[in-house]
């Protein structure tokens, strides 16, 4: 085994993540390299030194706060605000809104003065697939690519 | 539906997109800690006081995307994913929001320590919390969420929409480059458990 795959295996050992296949390998590899056990030294304390980031403790009307701030959930002028704002950044949203504001004024126009259980089970749907569009229409690392490129 | 994802608080994030209040206000309570010592974490410790808006952003986007929840996903990784993607985002605009936030007041700020933080001089704290800081952000949330989270890499990889072997090379890539920074200031190091024998009284 080379330093370099051991150094790997040694970061999957520390999460506990390191397989029953490849631990023999590592083990052997350790006893015969005091580099890799250097390595896997500073790995833990370098583990321990990230204990040392100290977080606060939440303010105690957070909670009461974020209540405080929610809309009704699914008012349908909640869904199309929402749908409005994701048609800037995702032509594929449009053309799904789009698509949808024609069957709903097709169902309007063929006498459905209120809004039909169909109608709003599809209008649902619209939105669920909208919003669902916003990460999968990215790949992860774009998403991630594109972020850092713009934040730095 | 598989039985071993269905999770405890999986009705009540269904509930919550069916418009019921009360459970998404049962889930706040439940996660509010978790997200917002994400957030405080990852936007380091000059940021962190910004956190708490940050994180009711988090639970106003969850709120609205409730409906949209699939029940294969755990509660804790769904909102931990918008958190993500709300802290990347906010390094983007983080200007912006300065210039909006300024009537805001901070929270109090009481620190959790673990027993190894307490031992550690202030001076290496602020190391450590710079180490983190300068980790590229896809490594440093990767890295909080294995650490301080303790979420196993696939669910890391649901967060951050990426394979569990980007995972891997993520953690291992943030642990090389904490090495680095934190290397020349081994004399700071907490004192290590002594692999030498032990005396027994
Ligand atoms: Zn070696």
């Amino acid at each position: 085994m080379q330093c370099a795959t051991a150094h790997k295996l040694l970061s999957l050992r520390i999460d506990g993540e390191l397989d029953d296949r490849r631990a023999p390998d590592l083990a052997a590899h350790l006893r015969d390299c005091p580099s890799c056990q250097a390595f896997a030294r500073e790995l833990e304390r370098c583990a321990a030194a990230l204990d040392a980031v100290s977080v606060s403790e939440p303010s105690a009307d957070f909670g009461a706060r974020v209540m405080a701030s929610l809309p009704p959930q699914q008012s349908t002028s909640e869904r199309w605000t929402l749908v409005r704002g994701l048609l800037r950044p995702l032509p594929m949203a449009a053309a799904v809104v789009a698509l949808a504001l024609g069957i709903t004024l097709a169902s309007l126009m063929n006498g459905n003065t209120t809004t039909t259980p169909t109608a709003e089970a599809f209008e649902s749907d619209v939105y669920a697939e909208s919003f669902s569009a916003l990460p999968e229409d990215s790949s992860g690392a774009r998403y991630i690519a594109l972020v850092t490129d713009g934040g730095n | 539906m598989s039985a071993n994802m269905q999770q405890d608080d999986t009705p009540l994030l269904l509930a919550a997109g069916q418009g019921d209040r009360a459970a998404f206000g049962r889930l706040v309570e439940r996660y509010h800690r978790a997200v917002i010592h994400f957030l405080q974490r990852f936007l380091t410790s000059q940021d962190a006081d910004e956190a708490e808006d940050l994180a009711q952003d988090v639970f106003l986007a969850a709120w609205k995307a409730a409906p949209t929840f699939e029940p294969r996903a755990k509660v804790l990784t769904w909102l931990l994913r918008i958190a993500t993607n709300a802290a990347l985002n906010y390094r983007r605009d983080r200007q912006k929001r300065r210039a909006v936030s300024l009537d805001g007041t901070a929270p109090p700020t009481s620190d959790i320590e673990s027993p190894v933080g307490r031992a550690l001089s202030h001076e290496t704290r602020e190391t450590v919390t710079a180490a983190l800081a300068a980790l590229p952000p896809t490594q440093r949330a990767a890295l909080i969420l294995r650490h301080y989270h303790q979420l196993p890499y696939a669910e890391i990889a649901a967060v951050l929409e990426t394979s569990i072997s980007a995972v891997e090379s993520l953690l291992f890539r943030a642990r090389q480059s904490l090495q680095k920074s934190l290397a020349c200031h081994k004399s700071e190091s907490p004192p290590q458990v002594s692999p030498g024998p032990r005396v027994q009284p």
